[in-house]
């Protein structure tokens, strides 16, 4: 790699059947760019699980890229409609957690897009040096933390429900035969996330060592009312119980 | 057939051209059991379409459809690619021919060239690059594209000095001078012609000022000029100074209805593709771009066509102009082009544009007539492959078939149609012989690897030095021997090369290695090689992963060694840390029914059954009505001549007395279930709805269309308007109802091309046509008004509007917005049927009193296609109409394997069209018949059912209906027929149930914590 202290790690998840191509028509013409990108061939950008991309930032990669087919081109027909719900949804959850949703970029490249491959690539090299490097296997223990409690709620029947219904919820119709305003579907999307995304993330820190609400509320920068509200849904699901009492102050911990 | 004659027959088809229609071709007759000689001129399959930039009317990637059918093509074990080569003569007849090719010097081992460009880096010579259309340039050495099949250089010996430099830079040995042109005499049983089209000579466009002026360019020099691996990277400029132009004209008709240059035929392609171009340029530029299109008609008449136009005009604010330009001169200062017309209304304008691009017009190959002299085949008067009407695919000479624009102007949907078709029409002549000439290859048995700890071996490419001119290759080795579980490296000049695949294969037995990891180029095109060499020394062919350091590392890393073979390192790194979870995948096999089912006994379901049952297979033909024929039977003749009851009755009798089908009148389709290779359908059928259960291996819906009732302009209400259909009938009776007329109107797209129903009917206009020269012919005197938007009389029937023009036939357009009116009026006691239009180029209202007045109405889909779609898990398109799996190169199939379509339940369309459409069906339909056995498994998705809870998200997202949930257990289950792998489901399973082969969560996972 290049001196790693300047120069970002980049991920890229390049679908079979177009952008890889694309890359290697890139390769085919010589089209000249940085070395810092390492590529992961998946036959279509459908298969990219978001929880990939947060593992990706785990292990200390600063950028992760997904290509796939342009709109319509998808070598499987709708693979790539579902990347882009899952990555729109993965950048909303990486924004909750303080992480610069541009991190991830998902873009098209088509099978003769060889130029197109390498400025998509620069770009977003450039894009991540100017947000810093991330280096989530690093020191930052907060940082890891909260990259662990993405990598759960991502993991979450709720939110992958939710995700792999849009399509179907927006353009075909729910139970009830009504077809779900884009705008209604978002709102409780990003609700759902938010929520499962406070409650891993509270329950990540339990995990850790035993806290108070106050300490919760003081580690993660959220009111103690609503850290309240969710240890009430956690303890509800048994994923948190009281551990000790100090004075008055009940300590919680992971079950 | 008695025995000898039997033995007579050859089971090898002859494709000569690969193009788009001869890939099609020839990869349907392999996968059917046929030996296939696929011969090209150039040094490369591909044809046009690797030209094109995008195509219509998706704005798909043209190149990203079809690399998948050239790599299918070149590495098929029963297709024989010979590049550079033609047909010096022939001998024998159907069934069995002699050819003899004559194959030009390459002087290149196509063997040993390994593609990697180091010769041409270094030869001193600069061409003209003839796939730029001469806007960039190459060296004498030459690959003719980047994603060409055989990826092999050839030497242009026009311009090749013979210098020597290119034989002693290529390490491959690849380079042999002492290559001259060679005979080779093949066997076949049959031969299919798709050379494909001619582009007018640059004489013709000099009046339009090509060649004259640098700012006026041809449509493909356009495609090229947009594609992103074009001459300028599909940066939108214009070629006399590279600026980006900021109005583009568009001249369409250029080397098409044209009288003068006796070129009357309407290319059908043009009006279509400069849309696209337009629209693709105005996407591309950067600053405003302003379009002006000078047309005649716009002549939008496929499937989805209208909608683009549409939006080509409303979206992207395309300027449309109704006029031929007088002139077009260069401003010497600017290098513009200054275009004077005339507008309808009479208004004489000049307009400055930057760039002028001429939609030129298809010829028939620049080589038809030396070929149709060496096959002994007819041309037609204009020097296309001469065809029957409603034997579209067949040339004049028995076992001679034609595909693509070679027997006519068309686009690939067509194309690849009338491929299909041919293949079907030659399977169906041949079919005795099938499967006696391909190759079967055999395979060691495979070694067992269960409980053994993983041994990978790893293979390092220099690839000559495209890789170790960048990347220090032996510490690449060196390291990977470092890895947790490689037991072996070693680094090899080429790894791709015949003696490297032997060692492979020697120390995979020698050091008892069970993975594999090469680590050299791309695995799109190099994978299938390695796996084959793996397999033949005896490991799975998945136990294989590749690290690809040439096409994504050492080529585009170049100014940074060092930092190159890092990346190597960890891409390597990467690929053991994956094949140290690799398994080997199983296949398995599926028998398949060797019966197909045909819904809809017109045309189209006749000829598809027909030709199945032809091709050796039986059949079940259902008719929802009491009769076989379907809309057919209406019709009497084509515009061409053919008697169409004549043609209908023969086929009925034909298909009634051939024993392989059974034919079920009065039917209904009950239930279906099943998949590829093993439907069971149920249908109730005859006078007292008996139920039968059919078990097929295909389905092919032919479900056929309906002429639209009209509410307008007074059907139904006054006894003189009747349908097109109807004044047909009325003609053909040969009553004096209809010869005794004066006047007779006939209003085109009656129920078509508006918001409700935005589509073409595509035949209406022809058919006006037909019915107007025949009203003519029994009486001359008659006056007749076609009213109408825009004539779409594409390809040869361009013809017959200019006859019906001469005959007097008054042709008056109207506006979409201000249509004819039609009232009935008391005048002198008498009852007149009155028709009111607005004249455009007088711009005063015409009224005619008129005998008959006939509409031109739509064709809509069956009623049957919603119930279809349904039982047969099919889409419909918002007309109504069957949509299939995609618009370009699979127009008679869906993503739902084994389900096939044909005729007008596809689209509105001819008969000829009907009948190419039905036996491409068929054609497809018995590439899986003609197997015994389905292959099935491979990198697909499996389900871990203890996790399963059943949610069914998988499902939803598998656009290939290859998940059920299993109602008992409440778990899905995977089809592993049907699933094509893409691992959408795996990414979206709420619960971590499913997995995929090849691609397993671990394995990912595994490759990025190793990044």
């Amino acid at each position: 790699m290049l001196n790693t202290d300047f120069e970002p790690k980049i991920l890229s998840f390049l679908c079979n059947w177009c952008s890889y191509a694309g890359a290697d028509v890139a390769g085919i013409s010589r089209f000249q760019y940085a070395p810092n990108v390492m590529s992961i061939r998946t036959m279509c950008s459908g298969r990219v699980d978001p929880v990939f991309v947060i593992t990706a930032f785990l292990a200390g990669l600063d950028g992760v890229l997904v290509l796939g087919c342009h709109p319509g081109d998808c070598h499987y027909l709708t693979g790539n409609y579902y990347a882009e719900k899952k990555m729109k949804m993965t950048k909303r959850l990486l924004d909750i957690a303080g992480i610069h949703p541009e991190r991830l970029r998902l873009d098209w490249v088509s099978a003769s897009e060889g130029k197109r491959f390498v400025e998509i690539v620069t770009s977003f090299i450039n894009k991540v040096k100017s947000i810093g490097l991330l280096k989530a296997d690093g020191e930052d223990k907060s940082l890891r933390q909260r990259l662990q409690a993405v990598k759960a709620t991502l993991q979450t029947e709720k939110v992958r429900w939710l995700v792999g219904n849009e399509i179907d919820l927006l353009e075909k119709g729910n139970v009830f035969g009504e077809k779900l305003s884009p705008d209604k579907f978002e709102s409780l999307l990003n609700s759902t996330v938010y929520d499962e995304y406070i409650k891993n993330w509270i329950a990540i820190l339990l995990e850790e060592q035993a806290m108070s609400v106050g300490e919760i509320a003081q580690a993660t920068g959220l009111d103690p009312k609503i850290i309240s509200s969710y240890l009430v849904d956690l303890e509800q699901s048994g994923a948190v119980l009281v551990h000790a009492l100090e004075h008055r102050t009940p300590k919680y911990t992971r079950k | 057939m008695d025995k000898a004659s039997l033995s007579d027959k050859t089971g090898a088809v002859l494709v000569i051209g690969g193009g788009i229609g001869g890939i099609q071709a020839a990869l349907d007759l392999a996968e059917s059991g046929y030996y296939v000689y696929l011969i090209e001129k150039s040094p490369a399959i591909g044809g046009m379409m690797a030209q094109l930039d995008k195509t219509f009317p998706t704005n798909d990637c043209s190149m990203c459809i079809l690399s998948p059918k050239l790599v299918a093509c070149g590495r098929h074990l029963n297709i024989s690619i010979i590049t550079n080569a033609e047909v010096r003569y022939i001998k024998g007849e159907a069934g069995n021919f002699q050819v003899t090719l004559v194959k030009k010097a390459r002087y290149i081992d196509i063997d040993e060239c390994t593609g990697c460009g180091e010769c041409a880096k270094h030869c001193p010579v600069r061409a003209a690059n003839s796939f730029d259309e001469g806007l960039s340039n190459r060296a004498a050495i030459y690959v003719k594209y980047p994603q060409a099949v055989p990826r092999a250089y050839a030497i242009d010996r026009d311009k090749c000095i013979g210098c020597g430099l290119c034989e002693k830079v290529c390490l491959a040995k690849a380079v042999v001078y002492s290559d001259r042109e060679e005979l080779q005499s093949i066997n076949v049983g049959a031969i299919i012609l798709s050379p494909g089209y001619g582009l007018p000579d640059a004489g013709l466009m000099y009046n339009y000022g090509y060649g004259k002026y640098p700012n006026v360019i041809t449509s493909i020099e356009f495609e090229r000029i947009l594609s992103a691996s074009g001459p300028y990277q599909g940066e939108l400029s214009r070629p006399s100074n590279r600026d980006i132009p900021e109005k583009i004209a568009f001249i369409q008709c250029v080397g098409s209805r044209d009288s003068m240059h006796g070129k009357t035929y309407c290319s059908s392609v043009c009006c279509i593709y400069a849309i696209k171009e337009a629209t693709v340029a105005k996407e591309h530029s950067p600053i405003p771009l302003d379009i002006a299109i000078f047309f005649m008609d716009m002549r939008t008449f496929g499937k989805g066509f209208e909608a683009y136009y549409d939006r080509a005009m409303n979206e992207y604010g395309v300027r449309f102009i109704r006029c031929r330009p007088s002139m077009i001169e260069e401003v010497p200062e600017t290098k513009n082009l200054r275009i004077k017309y005339e507008t309808e209304d009479g208004k004489l304008i000049k307009e400055e544009f930057d760039l002028v691009v001429l939609s030129i017009g298809l010829e028939p190959p620049k080589e038809a007539e030396e070929l149709a002299n060496r096959l002994g085949i007819e041309l037609d008067k204009y020097g296309f492959c001469q065809t029957g009407n409603l034997l579209p695919v067949e040339s004049s000479k028995p076992g001679i078939f034609v595909c693509g624009a070679f027997q006519g102007p068309k686009d690939i949907p067509e194309t690849v149609m009338q491929a299909s078709a041919a293949a079907a029409s030659a399977s169906a002549s041949l079919s005795p012989v099938r499967n006696s000439l391909v190759k079967r290859k055999e395979y060691p048995p495979e070694r067992d690897i269960r409980g053994e700890p993983p041994r990978i071996g790893v293979f390092v490419c220099h690839c000559g030095i495209n890789i170790s001119g960048v990347v220090n290759v032996p510490e690449v080795r060196e390291y990977a021997v470092t890895l947790p579980n490689v037991a072996y490296a070693e680094d090899n000049l080429y790894a791709c090369s015949q003696d490297t695949q032997e060692r492979i294969k020697e120390t995979i037995r020698e050091h008892n290695l069970n993975r594999v990891v090469v680590v050299s180029c791309t695995p799109r095109t190099h994978e299938p090689l390695f796996q084959e060499t793996i397999r033949e020394a005896g490991l799975n062919r998945y136990l294989l992963e590749m690290a690809n350091i040439r096409d994504q590392c050492s080529w585009v890393h170049k100014e940074y060694p060092e930092e190159a073979t890092e990346k190597a390192k960890e891409l390597v790194k990467m690929a053991v840390a994956k094949a140290k979870l690799i398994q080997p995948v199983a296949q398995t096999s599926l028998e398949v029914i060797h019966s197909g089912l045909v819904i809809g006994g017109g045309i189209a379901g006749m000829v598809a059954a027909l030709n199945l049952a032809q091709q050796g297979f039986e059949v079940y033909l259902t008719e929802k009505r009491e009769q076989l024929g379907g809309i057919a039977r209406r019709i009497r003749h084509t515009l061409e001549g053919d008697d169409i009851q004549a043609y209908l009755q023969n086929l009925i009798t034909r298909v009634s007395e051939n024993p392989l089908i059974q034919v079920y009148t009065n039917a209904d389709i009950i239930e279906a279930s099943g998949y590829v290779g093993n439907f069971t359908t149920r249908i109730e059928a005859g006078a007292n709805r008996d139920t039968h259960e059919l078990k097929h291996g295909v389905v092919i819906i032919a479900t056929g269309g309906e002429e639209y009732k009209p509410s307008e302009y007074l059907y139904g209400k006054d006894p003189r308007v009747l349908t097109l259909l109807e004044l047909e009938d009325e003609v053909a009776k040969g009553n004096g109802r209809i010869a005794d007329c004066d006047n007779v109107v006939i209003i085109q797209c009656v129920g078509s091309r508006e918001s409700n129903r935005p589509y073409c009917s595509r035949v209406c206009c022809s058919e006006s046509i037909k019915c107007a020269l025949k009203l003519k012919e029994a009486n001359a005197e008659m006056n007749i008004y076609v009213l109408y938007r825009d004539i779409r009389t594409y390809g040869f029937k361009e013809d017959y509007y200019q006859e019906a023009r001469e005959r007097g036939v008054l042709f008056v357009r109207y506006e979409a917005d201000d249509k004819p009116r039609v009232e009935t009026i008391t005048e002198d006691n008498q009852n007149l049927l009155r028709v009111t239009v607005k004249d455009p180029i007088l711009g005063e209202d015409l009224v005619i009193d008129t005998d008959i007045l006939a509409l031109g109405v739509a064709t809509i889909p069956a009623a049957d296609n919603k119930k279809l779609s349904q039982l047969f898990k099919v889409p419909l398109n918002e007309d109504g109409f069957l949509l299939e799996a995609h618009m370009k190169l699979r127009p008679v199939e869906f993503a739902t394997e084994g389900v096939f379509m044909c005729g007008l339940a596809h689209n509105p369309k001819f008969i000829e069209e009907t009948i190419a459409q039905a036996k491409a069906a068929a054609s497809r339909a018995c590439t899986i018949l003609s197997k015994d056995v389905i292959e099935a498994g491979g990198l697909v998705s499996l389900v871990d059912e203890n996790k399963c809870n059943g949610c069914g998200v998988c499902t939803l997202i598998c656009p290939f209906q290859a998940i059920d949930i299993d109602t008992e257990k409440k778990v899905a289950m995977v089809n592993e027929v049907l699933c094509k792998g893409c691992g959408a489901c795996v990414s979206s399973c709420i619960c971590g149930a499913m997995n995929m082969k090849g691609f397993s969560n671990a394995q990912i996972l595994a490759i990025i914590n190793a990044s």
